[in-house]
């Protein structure tokens, strides 16, 4: 479950940078013209959304990382305390 | 905080995504540039990805939202923070545990003591048919009112001779100074009649009807045994094992 979660903020990271490149890619937005209100708003969208799935993805992992930590010291610490008895 | 932190920010990820595809399909609609017509082919795609994109990240984000709040869940129940079953199996198991609390009292611990004293009544009848009795009926001092039972003073510094006339047998019932020999305190003890260690070691005591004698007293291992047993049983009427 943790990876499935883990994955859907991957996924909101990938939709966020291909918002920002649709207007690029799907050729609304031409290169040296201003910028339309849809390309402005994919943009901006889209980089809201690639900033909080990044910031949220390395979040839950750090997170992740740290209950792995707390787990193996808890069975080391029950390891130890058998073989000191 | 760590923790928390963690769940925490999956959730709102997954909640600014869902704002995100929100705005996406509104988009369109609320900037004008839904491009229905024929000649504006620019604003009907840029609208239609808009709307695509919205709706696939609507979906992304609700999954993403059930993954997170399941896993949180599992973690908070894992910790015990959260009761480990459902609402409709914890009401289930409280009923059961009232049932059988119930059950409980109706029929409760029998009264340890209670169980003591009928356990001793058990016993007792147990205790009177003992070897001694039909010893005590054989004994040739029994019926006789006058006639002294002797107690044995020191059995085992009294030599016993091969060719010695009748021995007497003289039930150990009363320890006037004897030490007895483990499990021997209803086997008779024979001494040579006739003989000085044999006066000595009479000692004349008040006869007793034997329907008025009571029962061997153990002593000995017999007693130790007899108290084990007694203290286990309680024990057991107890219901306390870890006492033990």
């Amino acid at each position: 479950m943790n990876r499935l979660a883990l994955a859907g903020l991957a996924a909101i990271f990938a939709v966020g940078g291909w918002l920002i490149a649709a207007p690029f890619v799907l050729h609304f937005q031409s290169p040296g013209a201003p910028w339309t209100n849809a390309a402005r708003i994919d943009v901006v969208t889209g980089a809201v959304l690639v900033l909080a799935g990044f910031s949220g993805f390395f979040t839950a992992l750090a997170g992740r990382v740290r209950e792995l930590y707390a787990e193996a010291e808890l069975r080391t610490a029950s390891e130890t305390i058998p073989s000191a008895e | 905080m760590g923790l928390l932190a963690r769940y925490m920010s999956g959730l709102c990820v997954a909640v600014t995504g869902l704002c995100a595809s929100g705005w996406l399909v509104l988009a369109p609609v609320a900037f004008g540039y839904r491009g229905s017509a024929p000649h504006q082919t620019a604003p009907h795609q840029t609208a239609l990805a808009d709307r695509a994109t919205g709706g696939g990240l609507a979906v992304v984000s609700l999954l993403t939202l059930i993954f997170w709040a399941i896993a949180w869940r599992r973690k908070l129940r894992a910790d015990g923070v959260l009761p480990r079953s459902s609402r409709r199996r914890a009401r289930r198991e409280e009923r059961d545990v009232r049932r059988r609390a119930a059950a409980g009292q109706a029929g409760s611990t029998p009264d340890p003591a209670q169980v003591l004293s009928e356990l001793r009544a058990l016993l007792l009848p147990l205790l009177a048919e003992s070897p001694a009795a039909p010893l005590l009926a054989e004994s040739p001092a029994a019926p006789a009112a006058a006639e002294p039972v002797g107690a044995l003073a020191e059995p085992a510094a009294v030599p016993a001779p091969a060719a010695a006339a009748e021995p007497v047998v003289v039930p150990e019932l009363h320890h006037h100074g004897a030490v007895p020999e483990p499990r021997s305190e209803l086997e008779p003890a024979r001494l040579p009649e006739g003989t000085p260690e044999f006066a000595a070691a009479l000692v004349p005591v008040p006869a007793v009807p034997l329907d008025q004698l009571t029962p061997p007293v153990p002593s000995g291992i017999a007693a130790i045994e007899s108290m084990l047993a007694g203290a286990e049983l309680s024990m057991v009427g107890c219901g306390e094992e870890e006492a033990w």
